[in-house]
C-alpha cells in the first residue's frame, strides 16, 4: 500500500511556514501522498439546533489554493483531496482549478470527491442540497470532458457548455477521480465511474462486505475490480503506541487496499512538530 | 504611483517555472504588485457566430487563486492582484474563502479586483445568470466583506442566504481590499459608493480623464473621501512601444492622480518569459527615472 498522511487541517493553524514544514517533512519521510479535507464554511453549532459535527471553529485550508502553494514547496508528493464536496461547487470551476493545481504540481493531483452532509454550507454556496447526488455523475462526466478536450459542447440535465473549454489543460488527462463515502449508492457509483474509493468506514467485517459489494458491482458492468483503487484510513489513537494503527493498516492490506492514509488529528497534538513526529514514528514501523 | 506588472497570461505558456521566473523577476526589479487576469473558460469563436470578444479558447489563462497560492511559496513581498476576477460568474462564498486562503498564505498580500465580465457563454458554462450579474455585484461584495471580518455571518440578501456560518481561517487583511474594474456609468457609480479602488480598463484619451473626474464626484456624493479610492492606470506595450511613450502615459496618469500604474506586455509580439522580463526591466527604469 502507498502510505499517505492526512493533512492535519484543523490543528496545523494559519501560519504558512507550518503548512510548508509539515508538507516537506511528509515528503522527506517518504509519504506518497497528502490527503486534504474540504469545507468552505462551518456552521455555528450554537445557532443550529441538534448540530452534531464540524463547526465554524474548525479551520480548513482551501484545498486548491493550498495545492498551488504546496506545488511550489514540494517536489514529488501527491496531492489528494479527501474529499472535496463536489456538489456544492461549480463543476467548470472545479475542473479549471484542479487542472491549474495539476499543472502547478507537475501532474500530482488526485481528486477525491463526495456529496457532503452539510446543508448549511450548500445554502451559503447557493447550490441545491436535495439533488446533490443526482447531479454528481454528470459533474464527473463534464469535468472529464473539460480535462481531455480543448473545446467541449455539453448539454446535460444540470449543465450546459456551448463550444467552450479550459486552457491550460491538466498534465494528467484526465485527472484521477476517487469517490468518498460508504452508502450503497457510493459503492455503485464508484464501480461505475470511479478511479478509486476513499472508504469512510472501518476495515471490519461490515467494511469487508462493502468492499466486496463494490467489486461485485464493478464485475457486473464489465470492469476489472482491481483497476479501482482503495485508499483506506487509520486513526492514530496514541502517538507513542502505534500498535492498534498498524493492526488496522494490516486489515486494509488484507482487504486489498492500494493506498493508506494516516490521521493524526483529535489526539491533542499541537503545532506542526508534534504532527511531524507522529507521522515519523508511524512510518518507521510501517513496512507497507 | 505604485508600479505593477501584469502577468502575461496568454503568452507565458503552461510551464510553472516560467510563471515563477516572471513573478520573481518582477519582485526583484522592485515592482510592488503583480496583476493576473481571469477567465475560467474560453469559447471556440468558430462555433459562435458574431463572437467579438477579445479572448477565445486558444488563449491560456492561469487560474488566479491557485496561481497566487503557488506564487505565495516563491515570493516575499510583491502584492498579488486580480485584475479583474469575474465575480458574477463565481459563487460569492467560495471567492471569499479562496481569497482569504491566498491572503493567509501570502501574509496579507492580496488585492481583489473584480468585475462583471462580458462573456455570456462563459457565464452559462458556470451555471450563473449573465443578465443579473450587474445587480448581484454589490450584494456579492457586501457578503464577502461580512465573511472576511466575522467568524460567523447571518445574511439574508436578495441573491444570497447564509445561516449562522463562516469561513475559517479569516484573511490577514480584514477585509481584503476590493477594487472594481470597468467603465459603464453604473460601474463608476458603484465604485464611488463601495470600492476601495478602480481599474479603469481603458486607454487614455480625453474621455478617460473625464471618467476619473466622475468617479471622484460619485465618491464625494457617497460621503467618502475621493482620495481614499485608488486608481490603477495602465500602459499597454502594444499601444506604447517606446520608453518615451511609457513616460508620457505615466505622466498623464500621474496628473490624473492615479495611485497605481501597471504595464501590460501582451499583444506586442513578445515570446517567452525572458522577453517579457526584459520589457518590464526597461519599463521600470523608464518610469522610475
Amino acid at each position: 500500500m502507498r502510505l499517505g498522511a492526512i493533512f492535519p487541517q484543523k490543528e496545523i493553524g494559519a501560519d504558512p511556514a507550518a503548512v510548508r514544514d509539515y508538507a516537506q517533512a511528509a515528503e522527506d519521510l517518504g509519504y506518497a501522498h497528502l490527503l486534504v479535507y474540504d469545507h468552505v464554511l462551518g456552521a455555528d453549532a450554537s445557532r443550529h439546533e441538534g448540530w452534531n459535527g464540524l463547526s465554524h471553529i474548525d479551520m480548513f485550508h482551501e484545498p486548491f489554493v493550498l495545492f498551488g502553494f504546496l506545488g511550489a514547496v514540494t517536489k514529488k508528493i501527491e496531492m489528494a483531496t479527501g474529499i472535496l464536496i463536489l456538489g456544492q461547487r461549480q463543476t467548470a470551476l472545479v475542473a479549471k482549478q484542479a487542472a491549474q493545481a495539476d499543472m502547478m504540481t507537475g501532474g500530482r493531483v488526485r481528486l477525491g470527491i463526495g456529496i457532503g452532509w452539510n446543508a448549511v454550507e450548500y445554502e451559503a454556496l447557493g447550490e441545491d442540497f436535495n439533488d446533490r447526488a443526482r447531479r454528481f455523475t454528470e459533474q464527473v462526466e463534464l469535468m472529464r470532458a473539460l480535462w481531455t478536450n480543448d473545446v467541449v459542447n455539453f448539454e446535460g440535465k444540470y449543465h450546459r457548455v456551448t463550444h467552450a473549454g479550459i486552457n491550460p489543460l491538466p498534465v494528467q488527462r484526465p485527472i484521477p477521480v476517487w469517490l468518498g463515502g460508504y452508502s450503497d449508492q457510493v459503492l455503485r457509483r464508484t464501480a461505475r465511474i470511479g478511479d478509486g474509493l476513499i472508504p469512510q468506514f472501518a476495515p471490519d467485517d461490515a467494511g469487508r462486505e462493502r468492499i466486496a459489494r463494490m467489486q461485485e458491482y464493478a464485475v457486473e458492468i464489465g470492469r476489472d475490480p482491481t483497476s479501482i483503487g482503495i485508499d483506506g484510513f487509520v486513526y492514530l489513537t496514541d502517538p507513542l503506541n502505534t500498535e492498534q494503527a498498524h493492526k488496522e493498516a494490516q486489515a486494509w492490506a488484507d482487504l486489498g487496499a492500494t493506498h493508506l492514509s494516516l490521521n493524526t488529528m483529535n489526539l491533542g497534538l499541537q503545532g506542526p512538530d508534534q504532527h511531524i513526529e507522529a507521522i515519523r514514528r508511524f512510518k518507521e514501523e510501517y513496512s507497507g | 504611483m505604485k508600479i505593477g506588472a501584469i502577468l502575461p497570461q496568454t503568452e507565458i505558456g503552461a510551464d510553472p517555472g516560467a510563471v515563477r521566473e516572471f513573478a520573481q523577476a518582477a519582485e526583484d526589479l522592485g515592482y510592488e504588485h503583480l496583476i493576473a487576469f481571469d477567465h475560467v473558460l474560453g469559447v471556440d469563436a468558430s462555433r459562435h457566430p458574431g463572437f467579438s470578444g477579445p479572448y477565445n479558447h486558444t488563449h491560456m489563462f492561469h487560474e488566479p487563486f491557485v496561481t497566487f497560492g503557488y506564487l505565495a511559496g516563491l515570493t516575499k513581498s510583491i502584492e498579488m492582484v486580480t485584475g479583474i476576477l469575474i465575480l458574477g460568474q463565481r459563487q460569492t462564498a467560495l471567492v471569499a474563502k479562496q481569497a482569504a486562503e491566498v491572503d493567509v498564505l501570502t501574509g496579507g498580500r492580496l488585492r481583489l479586483g473584480i468585475g462583471v465580465g462580458w462573456n455570456a457563454a462563459e457565464c452559462e458554462a458556470m451555471g450563473e445568470n449573465f443578465r443579473t450579474r450587474g445587480r448581484r455585484c454589490a450584494e456579492q461584495i457586501e457578503l464577502m466583506r461580512a465573511l472576511w471580518t466575522n467568524d460567523v455571518v447571518n445574511f439574508e440578501g436578495k441573491y444570497h442566504r447564509v445561516t449562522h456560518a463562516g469561513i475559517n481561517p479569516l484573511p490577514v487583511q480584514r477585509p481584503i481590499p476590493v477594487w472594481i474594474g470597468g467603465y459603464a456609468e453604473a460601474v463608476l457609480r458603484r465604485i464611488g459608493q463601495i470600492a476601495d479602488g478602480w481599474f479603469p480598463l481603458f486607454g487614455l484619451d480625453a474621455g478617460a480623464l473625464e471618467s476619473v473626474a466622475r468617479v471622484r464626484e460619485y465618491t464625494r456624493e457617497a460621503g467618502r473621501d475621493p482620495a481614499s479610492v485608488g486608481v490603477e492606470g495602465r500602459v499597454r506595450l502594444s499601444e506604447s512601444p517606446n520608453p518615451d511613450d511609457w513616460q508620457r502615459v505615466a505622466n498623464i496618469w500621474a496628473e490624473a492622480e492615479a495611485s497605481h500604474l501597471s504595464i501590460n506586455t501582451m499583444n506586442a509580439g513578445l515570446t517567452g518569459p525572458d522577453q517579457h522580463i526584459d520589457v518590464i526591466r526597461r519599463f521600470k527604469e523608464a518610469v522610475s527615472a
